[in-house]
């Protein structure tokens, strides 16, 4: 709800707060953070390099709010498929990821990926981390865009889990090559966790990995903070790009 | 709530490049951003694509804010000229969206919207006729005090004014406000 600034005008004001507060909360609807920020980077770099080229930016806003709008419906797809909750038992982990990857090289085996969390930050209600896996061997794998994964604690228990990842595309990932991508995690009102968290993929033939924080992370590795039981717990990725991320 | 230094450090962080602290501005600001061009144009989905242009354009400037308490009014600025911008650009008319019946499930918050009584659906619809015969500055002006909650010198400094023109102003709309909701003078 709208707080009043403490320069009151009016004794109404308090009152129409009130009701302007009420009537524009019809517009808000939930959203995913990461997929809103990384659209807008990519429609800043259009405008930028649409106005220079054309002088028109007008044209290329709207293609980066279809982008946005694309993204954000993908991420909400992803969480729609993969509503986790909080109370998800170890024993019984998410569905493996599908294998459908096109093109000649094979899947991507957990027994030749190696990966890390190399970031962790905090904003209002989640934890956002990013993160990295490595080939380690020296031939192409096929690594699936979106997969299945969980946040675990130091005892191997999911904390959160997104249940399942539908055919998902995926990406050639080079002989020791490395792909990122980021993780927005929400609503963990579970028991206090045994220390340190880790992100586990789920790969084909349900094997999976598990991505310790790098140690030299400035914050503490925290599962997201508890918004309300009633609320589901979320954990959602946005999809692997190939590199080791940064700006 | 974030407080102003980690704001500072993400503000410097974002407008480095660092999508992962624009995310965590994005999750502080948007709802404010949306209720903003909500009042502003009246139609959820143009309010929603406004404030998608907003956010691009504030990744490309955000180098520009000096202080940490300029952010969100900075913000919601943007996104109520995107708002007004966009009613322009396709030549609409304020629109009102009322909510009369349930949206469906899956949200809890439109589910107690929904929920909401016959009177409160009323009162929504007197505010959403009455804002829709403002101007689009005034309409602004509404939005920024009472949707995002800025003082009278934050708004003065998004419209070029000082804080006692915009509260003369704010004072006239007030009166004519509750002339046309039948509010009783104190509530």
């Amino acid at each position: 709800m709208t707080r009043l600034p403490d320069d009151q005008i009016d004794p109404y004001e308090p009152r129409l707060a009130r009701r302007v507060g009420d009537f524009s909360e019809q517009a808000v609807r939930p959203i995913d953070a990461a997929a809103i920020a990384a659209a807008a980077h990519a429609g800043a770099r259009r405008r930028t390099l649409g106005g220079r080229l054309f002088g028109s930016p007008s044209s290329m806003a709207r293609l980066g709010v279809v982008l946005a709008g694309a993204l954000v419906a993908t991420a909400g797809l992803a969480v729609y498929l993969g509503a986790g909750g909080n109370t998800v038992p170890t024993a019984t982990g998410p569905e493996s990821t599908p294998t459908g990857v096109p093109g000649a090289a094979a899947a991507c085996a957990a027994n030749q990926l190696s990966g890390t969390i190399n970031g962790w930050d905090g904003a209002a209600g989640h934890r956002i981390a990013s993160i990295s896996v490595h080939n380690d061997l020296a031939t192409e794998c096929a690594l699936p865009r979106y997969v299945a994964l969980a946040l675990v604690d130091g005892n191997g228990r999911a904390l959160l889990v997104n249940q399942s990842v539908k055919q998902p595309a995926a990406i050639g990932l080079p002989g020791q090559g490395s792909a990122s991508t980021m993780v927005d995690m929400a609503n963990y009102c579970g028991a206090e966790p045994v220390a340190p968290l880790k992100i586990r993929l789920y790969l084909a033939d349900s094997s999976s990995i598990e991505l310790p924080p790098v140690n030299s992370l400035p914050l503490p590795v925290d599962p997201p903070p508890c918004n309300g039981p009633n609320v589901p717990g979320t954990i959602e990725m946005q999809a692997f790009q190939l590199g080791t991320g940064g700006a | 709530m974030i407080d102003d230094e980690s704001i500072r450090a993400a503000v410097a962080r974002a407008a480095a490049g660092d999508e992962v602290a624009f995310a965590r501005i994005v999750a502080a600001h948007h709802d404010d951003m949306t209720r903003v061009a909500f009042v502003v144009c009246g139609d959820v989905e143009l309010a929603q694509e406004a404030v998608q242009v907003a956010w691009q354009k504030a990744w490309a400037k955000l180098d520009s804010i000096r202080a940490a308490d300029r952010l969100r009014p900075w913000l919601v600025s943007i996104a109520a000229n995107e708002a007004r911008q966009l009613i322009r650009s396709r030549n609409r008319r304020w629109l009102r969206e009322t909510p009369i019946e349930d949206d469906g499930p899956g949200d809890a918050r439109l589910q107690g919207r929904a929920a909401a009584d016959p009177a409160s659906r009323a009162a929504q619809l007197d505010l959403a006729n009455a804002l829709a015969g403002l101007e689009p500055d005034d309409r602004t002006l509404i939005a920024l005090r009472y949707a995002a909650g800025l003082t009278s010198d934050e708004i003065g400094r998004v419209f070029g004014m000082t804080g006692g023109g915009v509260r003369a102003r704010l004072a006239r709309l007030l009166t004519r406000l509750r002339e046309e909701l039948h509010d009783d003078p104190i509530a």
